[in-house]
């Protein structure tokens, strides 16, 4: 991952956390804050509902009280007193007190309980109300909520009890008012509050009905858990109610018991109070978080690309410049473009390319000074070797002068010959250094390498069993199945036995000679090893440096040959050696190489393809 | 010693005092009776379907704008009226009316036995009628010895002349009133017809205001704004109270309900039974009715009938439950009245309560303002009040039969009792109470004398001295 992609996702990272974090924190606040809004507002509801329950079941109380004393009711309550009362002279009477105290539900209950009257319900005259005689404490007791039965079902109704008393009998007088939209449309709502009243239905089982202020009839189903869970155990309750899948649809609702005076749960105060605002708020955080955050992120991106155009382009030449070193462009250099910590690692790569070429020019300098006073003391060694036979023929010669004609003529024929042959040895040596010069350009054709191989070693079969000589063994370990590389085949041969050749002299006391060829992938390998001396490790160092050799009589072009031909077929060589065990030389060929000019292996030491590997 | 003179002074001042009492009660001439009704009548025509149910206030106009062949008198023996005598063959199949001559239309013109003829061959049905002379003959088919009280109680044998045009306003008669001004459905101002051949009526004229509550009629008889007016049995006694006159004609009209058997919720006959016998028709009559009337589960008065009381009219709650025990539980079931009778929606309400006891919904429902009886009107049951028309039980039946009784007018009283406990048994029709026709007057109104089946004699009717 680059260090750029690595800066864009640490920013976008970043700036989604801290956008998450203060979006969530934001949301966490506000919906606490509005919780205690809410909360406060719906006590005040429930204050001002409780206050106005009071106040209304005072009213109701003073109302009954005085049709109670009424000279009219006094007059209905003499009549059923009587001992055959005539109920049907007194049966509209209710209807007219109600009307006169305003009062929607009024009875006048004979002294069993008997209705002699009933406003709400005129129909239901001479029935029994039992609950007004099998309890007592009613004309004492204030206002208390009630489930009145009605000709089209029931009502809650504020109602008091108040008797009038005639002889021994009583004439109860039942009055009151419905507790139900008026009450809840007399109620002062905040905004984005509603006020309900549930009122359980008078039988069993059966749902009750929910209005509200306007009288709407609303479907109980959503508010059905809560209103369950109230009637389970009549405590003040709330919950949420969505209404519909939008969630701004939803209500915090707080539900309040209303008890009868035996604490049954008769009905509800529902109060609403709407979430939309809330919802709408934290949608509103969710958005400006999102956008905040996408435009982070693109910030991101943009700082990011900044920052990499700033700080990792700077990084990236550097990492390119050191991959040109890498790769043998020793020379390279950065700009320096800051006077930062990149800026100084920018100066620090330039001079430290610069060292290493000046310390490789002076490498160079100096391996080709030692190579060049190689190259003398070689030739100085393969020059003095003819001139001291030269020198002495001559000085022969000279002194044959003064000898008689036979021998001088004797000494002269045996001198010319060595002269001659002392001058073939010089041409010889010239010609051996004029041919490493002129290395020629590899023909490539399919070479089979396992034939290569057989061929080469053929050649030298008669020193493996010359006689006097210490025995060398043959061993060639080739792969089964070879296929052809593009090769010169004279050139690769030569090699080849340059290498058989280096491997025979590394053997004086005999040895085994192994060649093994394999099978790459994407070429061949040839392993030609001996059980020689072996190298030391400056000894391998310097084994392919050209006119460098081990030997007595070496040019050291013998090696410096292998190297060019391997290199110039797009191959590489390397060397194993353990001193005392053993050297082997490693060539890999690819397939298909491509043509080459030859030989300037030399001059570029660094691109050689030679790996040198010394056990020790 | 008292002297002479003071003898005299006395004994004059008692003459006056009964002179000026018998002058109070003596009939006079004169003064516009102001009437008021529930009814908004829109025709005086008589129904040309049994579909299309006339308002109760037509016959009491009817009866004094036009006249019948035979009139009834208070105890309900027939009298002549158009018909000056009539007479009958043995088998009471061929029948003879002499036609008084010298009758007028209220336009002056004469009366002619063919208009008679004309007028009373449409609502003959089953008579073949012919004019001989000045005697209209009338041949039947089956023996009819009660002819002339249905010519005397029939809704439509009212002689009126047929216009040959239609008209907005009533046929002409030639009863004690005629028709000087007609508001269909609101107002009609009737004149006496100074040639009437039954002598000139007391009243110079009747205005009736129709289309009245019973309540706007209650307030304007008490503010004086009305001398006569239709009243329900819940607004006498205050009535009474306040010293107005009231006057009560026998049980006339039966309050029931009719099931409509074809509909699913009250098709089971034992949940009709247990409705029935749920019922606490007494606390109707007593309380509702303020004891006016009775209470009963037959389809006739006892007065008219004299077997109404072997029908059982006691509730009976238990047994009603055991009806519909192991009845799946009903759905509520609508009753439907007529959302302009106070009296019925009273009654309807209080059976509500009733069958509440056994555990059945009854849901009291306005019925439409147009509705009839013969159509279905989405009820599961209808409040009916059904009033008996005639002085004898077999007109009475005949009248029921029209609508769903099997009896015939022609049938025994025992064999009546037979049908009717046949009919009754289903439980498609459980009659309720008997309320009887209430009407009150104001202290200047003189001569009422209505028969006990409530027919109004207005001709009779004269105004007190003190009226104005």
């Amino acid at each position: 991952m680059s260090y750029r992609t690595k800066l864009l996702l640490l920013f976008a990272v970043t700036v989604g956390v801290t956008v998450t974090i203060v979006a969530w924190t934001a949301s966490i606040t506000m919906r606490r804050a509005f919780e205690r809004v809410n909360n406060e507002r719906t006590a005040a509801l429930v204050t001002q509902f409780q206050r106005e329950f009071t106040r209304r079941g005072v009213e109701v109380t003073s109302q009954v009280e005085g049709i109670a004393h009424a000279k009219d009711t006094l007059r209905i309550a003499m009549e059923v007193a009587r001992p055959n009362p005539d109920y049907a002279a007194l049966v509209n009477e209710a209807g007219s007190l109600a009307s006169a105290y305003q009062l929607e539900f009024l009875e006048l209950l004979a002294d069993d309980g008997a209705i002699v009257s009933s406003a709400q319900w005129p129909a239901r005259f001479g029935y029994k109300e039992s609950w007004i005689t099998t309890t007592t404490g009613w004309l004492t007791q204030g206002a208390f909520l009630r489930q009145e039965d009605l000709p089209n079902g029931s009502a809650l109704a504020l109602m008091a009890v108040r008797a009038v008393i005639v002889g021994e009998k009583r004439m109860y007088v039942v009055g009151g008012k419905k507790l139900g939209s008026e009450f809840l449309a007399s109620l002062t709502l905040p905004e984005g509050m509603r006020a309900l009243l549930y009122r359980n239905s008078s039988t069993e089982n059966a749902q009750g009905t929910l209005t509200d202020g306007a009288g709407t009839a609303i479907s109980e189903e959503r508010l059905l858990p809560l209103i369950t869970a109230v009637r389970q155990r009549p405590a003040e309750q709330a919950q949420n109610i969505a209404w519909t899948k939008d969630a701004a649809s939803a209500e915090a609702f707080h539900a309040l018991p209303l008890l009868g005076p035996h604490q049954e749960v008769l009905g509800m105060f529902l109060v609403g109070s709407s979430l939309a605002e809330e919802v709408l708020l934290a949608r509103r955080i969710r958005s400006l978080a999102l956008i905040a955050g996408g435009m982070g992120i693109l910030l991101g991106m943009i700082l990011s690309t900044w920052a990499a155009a700033h700080v990792t382009k700077p990084l990236e030449q550097l990492a390119g410049a050191a991959n040109d070193v890498s790769a043998g462009l020793w020379n390279t250099h950065v700009p320096v473009a800051s006077r930062d910590e990149v800026g100084r690692l920018a100066d620090a790569f330039n001079r430290m390319t610069e060292q290493l070429t000046e310390q490789r020019e002076r490498l160079v300098q100096a391996e080709r000074v030692a190579a060049w006073r190689e190259l003398a003391r070689r030739l100085a060694h393969e020059l003095k070797n003819p001139l001291f036979p030269l020198q002495i023929t001559v000085e022969n010669l000279l002194r044959a002068r003064e000898m008689s004609e036979d021998q001088f003529e004797e000494v002269f024929r045996e001198s010319t010959g060595t002269l001659l042959a002392e001058l073939a040895k010089l041409r010889a040596i010239i010609s051996r250094f004029s041919d490493f010069a002129k290395m020629p350009a590899p023909q490539l054709q399919p070479v089979n390498l396992n034939e290569l191989v057989t061929a080469a070693i053929r050649v030298f079969e008669a020193q493996f069993t010359a006689p006097g000589k210490p025995a060398i063994t043959k061993q060639l370990d080739l792969a089964k199945r070879l296929d052809d590389i593009q090769a010169d085949p004279e050139l690769l041969q030569r090699a080849v036995q340059n290498l058989i050749l280096n491997a025979i002299d590394a053997m004086p006391s005999g040895g085994t000679l192994r060649l093994r060829t394999a099978s790459l992938p994407s070429g061949v390998q040839l392993d030609v090893s001996d059980t020689g001396t072996g190298l030391t490790r400056e000894e391998c160092e310097r084994l392919f440096t050209p006119y460098y050799t081990t030997k007595q009589h070496g040019t050291g072009l013998g090696l410096a040959i292998v190297q060019s031909v391997v290199s110039d077929h797009q191959g590489k060589i390397s060397v194993e050696s353990e001193p005392e065990k053993g050297t082997t030389f490693r060539i890999i060929l690819p397939f298909r190489a491509t043509s080459a000019e030859p030989g300037n292996q030399v001059q570029e030491p660094a691109s050689e393809p030679v790996e040198k590997v010394v056990r020790l | 010693m008292k002297h002479p003179s003071f003898r005299l002074l006395v004994l004059s001042s008692c003459v006056c005092a009964t002179l000026s009492v018998l002058a109070a009660q003596r009939p006079r001439y004169g003064g516009t009776l102001r009437v008021e009704m529930q009814a908004a009548i829109m025709s005086l025509e008589p129904a040309t379907s049994t579909a299309m149910a006339e308002p109760d206030g037509v016959l009491k106009l009817r009866r004094i704008i036009y006249d019948r062949l035979v009139g009834l008198d208070v105890r309900g023996q027939s009298q002549p009226a158009l018909a000056a005598s009539w007479q009958h063959d043995q088998a009471n199949t061929h029948w003879s009316f002499k036609l008084r001559i010298d009758i007028k239309w209220h336009d002056g013109a004469p009366l002619t036995p063919g208009e008679v003829l004309t007028s009373l061959q449409d609502s003959s049905p089953g008579m073949h009628l012919q004019l001989l002379g000045d005697t209209l003959a009338v041949s039947l088919d089956d023996p009819r010895p009660d002819l002339p009280i249905l010519f005397a109680t029939h809704p439509g044998m009212f002689i009126r002349r047929k216009s040959a045009t239609p008209s907005n306003t009533p046929a002409l008669g030639t009863g004690p009133f005629r028709v000087l001004e007609w508001r269909a459905g609101s107002r009609v101002v009737l004149q006496a017809n100074e040639d009437y051949w039954g002598g000139r009526p007391y009243l110079d004229n009747i205005d009736v205001l129709m289309g009245r509550s019973s309540r706007d009629q209650l307030i304007d008889l008490e503010l004086d704004k009305a001398d006569l007016v239709e009243l329900d049995p819940g607004e006498a006694r205050r009535l009474q109270q306040e010293g107005k006159q009231l006057w009560a004609s026998a049980p006339i009209e039966l309050v029931s309900l009719q099931f409509d058997s074809k509909k699913a919720k009250v098709q089971d006959q034992r949940l009709r039974e247990a409705i029935a016998l749920a019922i606490d028709r007494e606390a109707i009559h007593k309380v509702i009715l303020q004891n006016y009337g009775e209470a009963t589960a037959s389809l006739f008065p006892q007065w008219l009938s004299g077997y109404s009381f072997l029908f059982t009219a006691a509730p009976d709650l238990d047994r009603a439950r055991k009806r519909i025990s192991d009845a799946p539980k009903p759905p509520p079931i609508r009753v439907g009245y007529d959302p302009a009778d106070l009296l019925l929606r009273q009654i309807v309400e209080r059976v509500a309560v009733n069958v509440r006891d056994v555990g059945i919904v009854l849901e009291p429902t306005a019925l439409p303002r147009n509705w009839t009886i013969m159509l279905d009107n989405g009820m599961d049951i209808t409040a009916l009040r059904t009033r008996i028309q005639g002085p004898t039980l077999s007109e009475a039946v005949g009248e029921a039969a029209s609508v769903s009784f099997v009896a015939t007018s022609r049938t025994t009283p025992e064999e009546v009792y037979v049908s009717e406990r046949q009919f009754l048994s289903n439980y498609t029709h459980v009659p309720l109470v008997y309320i009887p026709e209430l009407v009150g007057s104001g202290p200047h109104l003189r001569g009422w004398n209505a028969p006990p089946w409530g027919d109004w004699h207005l001709d009779d009717l004269w105004l007190g001295a003190s009226k104005p």
